[in-house]
C-alpha cells in the first residue's frame, strides 16, 4: 500500500512500516490493523506526520504510532519519538499544549451496589467542590507567587505537605510526582498568572472526573496486585497542566521557532520546532516543561484529595473504611531522558510521548516495588458511554516501543460534526438511560464529548495486547462523570 | 461584502480560513473568526479601555499573540472586546510591530456554559500569502 509516493507495508497483523525513503531518518512504524490502516490512509495527515517526525535531527530506531493516533500539532497524537540525548532535538510538539497531561486510577472499598443510592448526590458533591469547564479556577486557596514557586519545584510532593493526600501516593506517580530539574526562573509572568489559581482544577474539553466500577477481569493476578475486584468502585482522572502548560507550549514555540534558525535544522512542519537538547533553548525548553509536569502532578493529586474528601462525606464513612488509594498516576503528554538499548547498546535518549503512555516491564527499577512482578500500570480512558482500561507494561514495549502503549480511544468525529450530530438531543438524559450520571459545566462540551464522537477504545487496547506491547488487566466502566 | 472569515471543521479542533485587504485587516477578521468560535453571535456592553502593543520578526507570530492575547482576555480576565477597535501594524527594519486599542466588557454568566473554549492559536499550516489581491492564511485552533 502507499501513502501517495511513500511505500507502506504489513509486517504483521497489527504493524505497518514505512521504510526510510526520501529524508526520513528512520521508518515509521504504526501499531494498527488492517481496518484502521486503511482509515489512516484516508485521513493521510497522521501518517504524514509519522514521516515528519521521522525526519527530525537524532531519532533514533522509529517514529512511532500507537493504534489511537489521530492527527496533532507537529507530531500526531499517539506518537512516540526518541532521539540522541547528546546528538538530537527536542520538540515542544512531540510533548504537546498539555504538558504532562495524564491519567489517575485509585481505587475503594465501596462496591457499585453500596453507592447506587448516593450516586447522583456524590457527582453533585463531586461537581461542586471541583471546579470545570473553561478558566475554572479557585479549587483551593489563591497561591502565592512564592507558593507556586516551591509547587513547580517539588511537584506532588508540595500537595502532599499541604495536606492533600497520603505520603506513600508519591510512590504510585510516574517520577514520584516530581520533576527536580524544574525551574521556574525560566517561565513567563503571563503563565506564572495563570498558574496562580488553577491548581486543583478539571478545565474543559475532553478532560473528566470518573466514578466507575470494574466490569471485568482479564487477568486475576494482576488485578490482585493492582488491588482490583469486581464491581469495586474506582475513581479515573484525566487531566493535566492547565492554561499554566499551555502558556509555556505556546512561549517556547517562539523559542523554538528562533532555535530552528540559529542551528540551521531543517523541518518539514513548523509545528516540529525544535531546539538540540543540549543547547540552551533546549535545556530551559526542559527545565520550564519539567516545572509544568510538576503542576500536572500536584493538581491530579488535589482533585484527588479533594474526591476523597467528599466521598467521605457523601457516604458518612472513615478513609479506614472507604480506604480510598491511589492505584497509579500516568503520564501521557511528556518528554524524558530515558536509557534503551539502540542497535544493541544502551543509549541516552529522550523520548517524546504525545497522547502515548509509558508502559514499562515487570522489573523496571522505575516502576514501584509493589508492581515489579506485573509491570507498570497503564490506564487507558475511553468514551464516558462504554468503558476504560487497565493494562500492565511488558518486556516487549520496552523492547519495541521504547517502553510505550496507547493513551486513549482517539477522536472519531470533529468537535463541530460532533456538535450537529447532538443538536436536538438530550445527551444527558440519554447518558442516564445508560446508566450514566453526567454533569458538565458546558453544554457544548457534552455534545463533543458523546460516545458516539470516539472510536471504540476496545479496539486500541485489543491491539496492543495482541501485539504484547501491553497486557489487559481489567476494565471499568462509568458511572458518573463530571466533564469540563 | 467580501468574505471575511470562514470557519471550517477540522477533526480535533477549529480552524478559520481569513482573508483581508491588508495586515491589519487580516488580523481584526481573525479576532473576529476567533470571537465567532467562542461565542457564536453575541455583543458585549464594552466600557472600559483595553491597549494591546507588541513585536514580532514575522507577521504570523503577531497574528498568534494577538488573538493569543484576546482569548487570555476571556479565559483569565471574563472580558471580552468589542469589535470597534482600531489596529495597525507597521514594518520598521524587518520587525512588525502592532498597535491595539479597543473597549472591552464582561462576558454574561449566561454565556458561559455555551461558549467553546480556545486552549491555544497554534501555528499549523499558518501561511500568511497574497492571493487574488487579498492576503490570507489558515489558522487553526487546538480546543
Amino acid at each position: 500500500m502507499h501513502l501517495g509516493r511513500y511505500k507502506i507495508k504489513a509486517l504483521n497483523e497489527n504493524l505497518f512500516e514505512i521504510p526510510v525513503q526520501e529524508d526520513m531518518r528512520v521508518p515509521g512504524r504504526i501499531y494498527a490493523d488492517r481496518r484502521m490502516m486503511d482509515t489512516l490512509l484516508t485521513e493521510r495527515e497522521p501518517l504524514k506526520q509519522v514521516i515528519n517526525v521521522a525526519q527530525l535531527p537524532g531519532i533514533q530506531r522509529f517514529s512511532l504510532a500507537m493504534p489511537d493516533i489521530h492527527w496533532g500539532y507537529g507530531f500526531p497524537i499517539g506518537g512516540v519519538a526518541a532521539t540522541d540525548w547528546q546528538e538530537g532535538v527536542i520538540s515542544p510538539g512531540g510533548v504537546g499544549y498539555d504538558i504532562n497531561c495524564g491519567v489517575r486510577l485509585a481505587v475503594t472499598s465501596l462496591t457499585a451496589n453500596e453507592v447506587s443510592q448516593g450516586l447522583v448526590k456524590l457527582m453533585e458533591r463531586l461537581f461542586s467542590i471541583i471546579p470545570t469547564g473553561i478558566g475554572s479556577s479557585n479549587a483551593i486557596q489563591r497561591l502565592s507567587r512564592t507558593e507556586l514557586k516551591t509547587l513547580l519545584r517539588k511537584g506532588a510532593r508540595w500537595a502532599l505537605e499541604q495536606g492533600f493526600g497520603s505520603a506513600e501516593d508519591i510512590y504510585y506517580i510516574e517520577e514520584s510526582g516530581s520533576m527536580d530539574f524544574a525551574d521556574a526562573g525560566l517561565i513567563s509572568e503571563r503563565a506564572i498568572e495563570r498558574g496562580l489559581v488553577q491548581m486543583g482544577t478539571l478545565g474543559s474539553g475532553n478532560h473528566f472526573l470518573e466514578v466507575d466500577k470494574v466490569d471485568l477481569i482479564y487477568d486475576l493476578k494482576r488485578a490482585e496486585v493492582l488491588g482490583l475486584f469486581p464491581e469495586q468502585i474506582v475513581l479515573l482522572i484525566h487531566t493535566g497542566s492547565r492554561g499554566f502548560g499551555y502558556q509555556i507550549c505556546d512561549d517556547y514555540l517562539k523559542v523554538m521557532s528562533q532555535a530552528v534558525e540559529k542551528f540551521a535544522i531543517h523541518l518539514p512542519d513548523r509545528q516540529l520546532a525544535a531546539a538540540p537538547i543540549q543547547s540552551p533553548e533546549g535545556q530551559n525548553y526542559l527545565q520550564a516543561m519539567a516545572a509544568a509536569a510538576n503542576y500536572a502532578w500536584s493538581n491530579r493529586q488535589v482533585i484527588m484529595s479533594l474526591a476523597n474528601k467528599v466521598f467521605r462525606k457523601v457516604f458518612g464513612i472513615s478513609q479506614a473504611s472507604l480506604q480510598l488509594r491511589l492505584v497509579y498516576d500516568v503520564s501521557h503528554n511528556i518528554a524524558k531522558r530515558e536509557e534503551h538499548v539502540v542497535n544493541g547498546t544502551l543509549k541516552t535518549v529522550c523520548v517524546h510521548r504525545k497522547g502515548a503512555t509509558r508502559a514499562f516491564p515487570p522489573g523496571s527499577p522505575f516502576i514501584p516495588e509493589k508492581y515489579r512482578a506485573i509491570g507498570q500500570p497503564v490506564l487507558v480512558p475511553g468514551d464516558m458511554g462504554r468503558y476504560s482500561f487497565i493494562l500492565t507494561g511488558t518486556q516487549m514495549a520496552l523492547e519495541d516501543t521504547f517502553g510505550s502503549s496507547c493513551h486513549g480511544a482517539g477522536r472519531l468525529l470533529s468537535r463541530h460534526k460532533a456538535k450537529k450530530l447532538g443538536q436536538g438531543r438530550d445527551i444527558f438524559r440519554e447518558m442516564g438511560e445508560r446508566g450514566v450520571v453526567v454533569l458538565a459545566r458546558g453544554r457544548a462540551t457534552v455534545a463533543e464529548e458523546m460516545p458516539e464522537a470516539y472510536k471504540d477504545v476496545a479496539d486500541v487496547v485489543t491491539i496492543m495486547h495482541n501485539s504484547g506491547i501491553s497486557r489487559k488487566v481489567a476494565r471499568l466502566k462509568p458511572l458518573g462523570v463530571i466533564k469540563g | 461584502m467580501k468574505t471575511k472569515f470562514k470557519i471550517i471543521a477540522h477533526t480535533a479542533d477549529a480552524a478559520l480560513r481569513v482573508w483581508g485587504e491588508d495586515w491589519s485587516a487580516l488580523l481584526s477578521n481573525a479576532a473576529e473568526g476567533m470571537y465567532q468560535i467562542i461565542f457564536g453571535q453575541w455583543t458585549f456592553i464594552c466600557k472600559k479601555k483595553w491597549h494591546y502593543s507588541a513585536s514580532a520578526s514575522n507577521i504570523e507570530e503577531l497574528l498568534v499573540g494577538f488573538l493569543n492575547e484576546l482569548n487570555f482576555l476571556i479565559i483569565m480576565k471574563q472580558q471580552a472586546v468589542c469589535p470597534s477597535f482600531t489596529l495597525s501594524i507597521e514594518q520598521k527594519d524587518g520587525i512588525f510591530h502592532l498597535l491595539c486599542r479597543a473597549k472591552s466588557g464582561p462576558i454574561p454568566k449566561a454565556l458561559w456554559q455555551d461558549i467553546t473554549e480556545i486552549k491555544a492559536v497554534t501555528y499549523h499550516s499558518l501561511n500568511i500569502v497574497r492571493q487574488d489581491g487579498l492576503l490570507t492564511t489558515s489558522v487553526v485552533f487546538d480546543l
